[in-house]
């Protein structure tokens, strides 16, 4: 982040996204079709049931493949899975300690034993979930085109739904710690996308909505989402018809309140804010009051009588030429996999846009309006705090939980402040 | 080894990869508090705001005793930094499929660079940043003391590499085929059921997890040091599968490993 303040105006603000860049989109042009999972998966460690799953569905629309309602069931388990130790690692490990001023989680550990533990023990449950159902913790394999290569037996799955259960009061009390913190009053210009759920399967299906009434039919993404690059950055920064937008979890809770478990209701009115919230720092609490919601559903979807459907069978010499696109909701909001495949099933085109790169237009521009709007209290003041700002600003950013091998690796403000 | 002092420093650094390595060694959730008493986590950025610099190093120019390193060469800023951490540490490490292999960045030594490159950047002007050094392990560069692969790699195993270091034993190097675990485990071998597995050819101690779930194995660990191409082909031909197509299929996680091997052949 490139911050650059002269007296009380602010003249520059970049986010400085740079990464070496992995070409993914390249990289999977000419790889057969059942090769193509296991490439876009190593896109993000946090969120690889997400992109696998993403990758999937947009292959299988594109060869015409129907899958069957277990694995849809599965798939979606393995996203919530994901999403359980993606929000737990990510508001324990790395908002919390913004908000306690410490330095990382492991140096709360003394004085928060309690927080540090729940943290970890909402990582273990989400972790055991995707490697029983996945195969492994992190870039799951047994998720394959038209299926699945092994399903959990029932004993797993019982037991699983007893860890779930387990875990729901640890959820409430993440809920409820979140709630407490107090958050800057701020009001961000700007959209925020989310898919609109089906029933049956809403983390992994829908079109887009947004709270400023769009809708957008998922395969028609690319009219609205445009991607351009900065020249101080690698990654991507998208915009919606234009405008600044945001996805994750304050944009699905802005959406789709409505869809929540009655426990999650609870807690997020107990926590009396309007709807729909404009503050991105809240985000941290809306993945808090997804949590219990997941649990609870992840719990509900786990009863159920899973069987071996046996290893999918695709007729190598009879595919179906064509492009197909899925969006799903990844812990940190939509992503998209669009490909298009020939008739031997090698990938000729693809284009993968994932949350963050949603999200990079709308954190810079939240910084530059947080900035401007904390230079113009201190002008009232006249008092200059270098360190309160970066404190802010930082927090703020985190509250995105930026995916940052998605696009980048960590923050560092830096500060040129030539008067005050 | 040499026995380390009684906490060692330790260190996580990553260059080019999804960072996966790295939450895999925060995932050791029943052992990480204790983990963490025996060691001195001086550097993982990821998770901490403070993290060993320049001006903390011992009297050696010292940061680490042991260091994990994450990710594939893949910038200029990449290659900078891994030549810094090198010189900082006693003992380097290359952690996950990356560090070890290049993983499936370094596939574009296998294709056309120029078209990989232009399928994601075409639409914008080509620039100096965004030109990055093609792929490769971190051993192109430096000096790695010791290889953990996988992808991610097993955490059981980290936690292993580790206690070894702490109570200055010897570090152990696993070397047999992904089918030697296989066939212990009594799987029904995949090729036999018609599924094109490389299992013969690459280097296991992940438990020849993918086969026991039905999935062939890819290779996320790597060519076998001492794997036979030409024979191996000869088996999958024998299985009645196409070797050249499997193969170039399947080289994700090494396809530099794989050229190498293939262009030490011609030498022959």
């Amino acid at each position: 982040m490139f911050v650059d303040i002269q007296g009380s105006k602010l003249a520059r603000c970049e986010l400085k996204v740079v990464e070496g860049a992995r070409f993914f989109e390249g990289l999977v042009r000419g790889k057969r079709y059942d090769d193509v999972q296991e490439i876009t998966s190593r896109i993000c460690g946090i969120c690889s049931c997400a992109h696998t799953v993403s990758c999937l569905q947009a292959l299988e629309n594109a060869m015409g493949i129907k899958v069957s309602e277990q694995t849809r069931r599965l798939r979606e388990l393995l996203s919530i899975a994901e999403r359980i130790r993606s929000h737990a690692t990510h508001l324990y490990f790395l908002a919390l300690p913004d908000y306690l001023g410490y330095e990382s989680a492991l140096a709360m550990a003394k004085k928060h034993k309690k927080e540090v533990l729940r943290a970890l023990k909402l990582m273990k449950l989400g972790n055991n979930m995707v490697q029983l159902i996945g195969g492994k913790e992190m870039h799951p394999f047994t998720s394959v085109v038209g299926g699945f290569t092994h399903v959990p037996d029932k004993q797993t799955v019982n037991n699983l739904r007893k860890e779930l259960k387990k875990a729901l009061p640890e959820a409430i009390a993440t809920a409820k710690l979140f709630m407490k913190l107090k958050q800057p009053v701020f009001n961000a210009e700007m959209d925020f996308a989310s898919l609109n759920p089906e029933k049956e399967a809403p983390l992994i299906s829908g079109n887009i909505i947004t709270s400023s009434g769009l809708k957008i039919k998922t395969d028609d993404y690319t009219n609205f989402i445009d991607e351009e690059i900065m020249p101080y950055a690698t990654g991507k920064f998208s915009s919606l018809k234009g405008k600044t937008f945001c996805v994750g979890a304050i944009a699905r809770i802005n959406n789709n309140y409505k869809s929540l478990s009655n426990n999650a209701k609870k807690l997020f009115a107990q926590a009396k804010l309007k709807l729909p919230l404009a503050n991105p720092f809240y985000n941290n609490f809306c993945q808090a009051v997804e949590l219990v919601h997941w649990i609870e559903r992840g719990h509900a979807l786990l009863n159920y009588d899973f069987k071996f459907e046996g290893l999918p069978k695709i007729n190598v010499n009879n595919i179906k030429a064509g492009r197909g696109v899925s969006a799903v909701e990844a812990p940190r909001g939509i992503l998209f996999h669009d490909y298009t495949i020939n008739d031997k099933g090698f990938v000729e085109k693809c284009n993968i846009i994932t949350p963050t790169a949603q999200n990079l237009r709308a954190i810079e521009a939240n910084v530059r309006q947080l900035i401007e709007q904390m230079l113009k209290q201190n002008a009232n003041k006249q008092k200059a705090s270098k360190d309160k700002i970066i404190t802010e600003v930082e927090k703020l950013i985190r509250a995105y939980d930026p995916c940052f091998s998605c696009s980048a690796h960590f923050l560092k403000v830096k500060w040129t402040k030539k008067r005050v | 080894m040499k026995q380390l002092s009684l906490k060692p420093r330790v260190g996580i650094q990553s260059i080019t990869g999804c960072a996966g390595c790295q939450l895999s060694i925060y995932f050791i959730e029943d052992m990480l508090l204790d983990l963490l008493d025996k060691i001195d986590l001086v550097a993982a950025p990821m998770i901490k705001e403070q993290n060993a610099d320049e001006k903390q190093s011992d009297g050696q120019g010292l940061l680490y005793d042991v260091l994990f390193v994450e990710g594939s060469v893949s910038s200029q800023e990449d290659l900078d930094n891994l030549l810094k951490w090198r010189s900082q540490a006693k003992t380097l490490i290359a952690i996950g499929a990356c560090a070890v292999n290049g993983n499936v960045q370094s596939m574009k030594h296998l294709m056309n660079e120029k078209e990989v490159e232009n399928a994601v950047y075409s639409k914008f002007p080509s620039e100096p940043r965004v030109k990055p050094i093609t792929s490769v392990p971190i051993h192109k560069h430096v000096q790695v003391d010791f290889y953990i692969p996988g992808c991610p790699p097993d955490k059981g195993e980290v936690v292993q590499v580790l206690k070894w270091l702490i109570e200055g034993r010897k570090l152990k190097v696993y070397d047999k085929a992904v089918c030697h675990e296989c066939s212990l485990k009594e799987n029904y071998c995949l090729l036999d059921q018609g599924v094109e597995c490389l299992g013969p050819l690459m280097n296991g101690g992940c438990k020849a997890l993918c086969p026991s779930f039905n999935h062939a194995c890819t290779g996320c660990r790597g060519l076998l040091d001492d794997a036979n191409l030409e024979s191996g082909k000869q088996v999958l031909k024998d299985k009645g599968f196409d070797p050249e197509m499997i193969i170039k299929r399947m080289t994700k996680y090494n396809s530099l490993q794989f050229k190498e091997f293939d262009e030490k052949k011609g030498l022959k």
